[in-house]
């Protein structure tokens, strides 16, 4: 069994950089022995949460960095994302749709959906002036 | 992000290697506005060498299935890897895409 860790990263407002990070993030589960499955769910889900921050959490006020952390401990991860975006509560979401005909689907909407699928608790509060996410995910650690 | 075009059998083959992802989306979905302004009729878009897809890339999929329809053009998808069929299945796009396994059996259902 690997040994836990936790890893901290501020992400600066572009796409780029959650590139950056998330390459970093694969470099570790890999390291890890993470599965590929696993490793996927992981990327998608924090790509998913930070990409909804930077292109709509800071549209009309300036951008501040978002402070990730994640702890790699036996069989879970455990993730915190704070931003000083809106207000916004990523567990309140609209429906995604995903049944009925391709040409009755709205083009959009699927982001948060994975997000909620691909993990095991999300938890949202706000704290004065933040957005703080934390979401836990059961992994198997090869 | 790399995207490889073939003609085959008179359908048009896209080889994507690399991430369906928002830094790639764009010049996925020029792809695809390539090939609708042609009105191709008959696409495959080969997932062999994608090794990741968020939903930037599903949403552009979508629309691509969304045109190819309204023109009554087919579009098939194949070889998608194991570990992300998973998200074609919730996302409800299993139901609405024809998914193969390999090239081969795309062109089959588009001969």
């Amino acid at each position: 069994m690997q040994p836990s860790e936790t890893l901290r990263y501020r992400v600066s407002g572009d796409q780029n950089a959650v590139g950056v990070v998330l390459d970093s993030i694969d470099e570790v589960m890999r390291r890890r022995g993470l599965p590929p499955k696993t490793a996927y769910q992981v990327r998608l889900v924090l790509d998913e949460i930070l990409t909804n921050i930077i292109e709509y959490g800071f549209v009309d006020i300036p951008f501040a960095d978002v402070d990730l952390s994640l702890r790699f401990d036996g069989t879970e991860l455990r993730v915190r994302v704070m931003d000083r975006a809106k207000p916004f509560d990523p567990t309140a979401c609209r429906h995604a749709v995903t049944s009925g005909k391709a040409l009755d689907r709205p083009i959009g909407g699927l982001g948060l959906f994975l997000v909620r699928n691909f993990v095991d608790e999300l938890h949202y509060r706000r704290e004065a002036d933040s957005n703080v996410l934390t979401f836990r995910k059961t992994l198997i650690e090869s | 992000m790399e995207i490889q075009e073939d003609q085959i059998d008179g359908v048009l083959v896209l080889g994507i290697k690399g991430r369906l992802d928002s830094n790639t989306s764009k010049a996925f979905e020029d792809k695809v506005n390539d090939f609708l302004s042609k009105s191709v009729s008959r696409v495959i878009i080969d997932f062999h060498g994608v090794d990741y897809i968020n939903s930037t890339g599903l949403r552009v999929l979508l629309y691509a299935l969304q045109q190819m329809q309204k023109s009554g053009h087919s579009l098939v998808l194949c070889s998608i890897k194991d570990y992300m069929r998973e998200v074609f299945d919730i996302s409800g796009y299993s139901e609405i895409f024809t998914i193969e396994d390999d090239r081969d059996g795309a062109l089959r259902v588009l001969a």
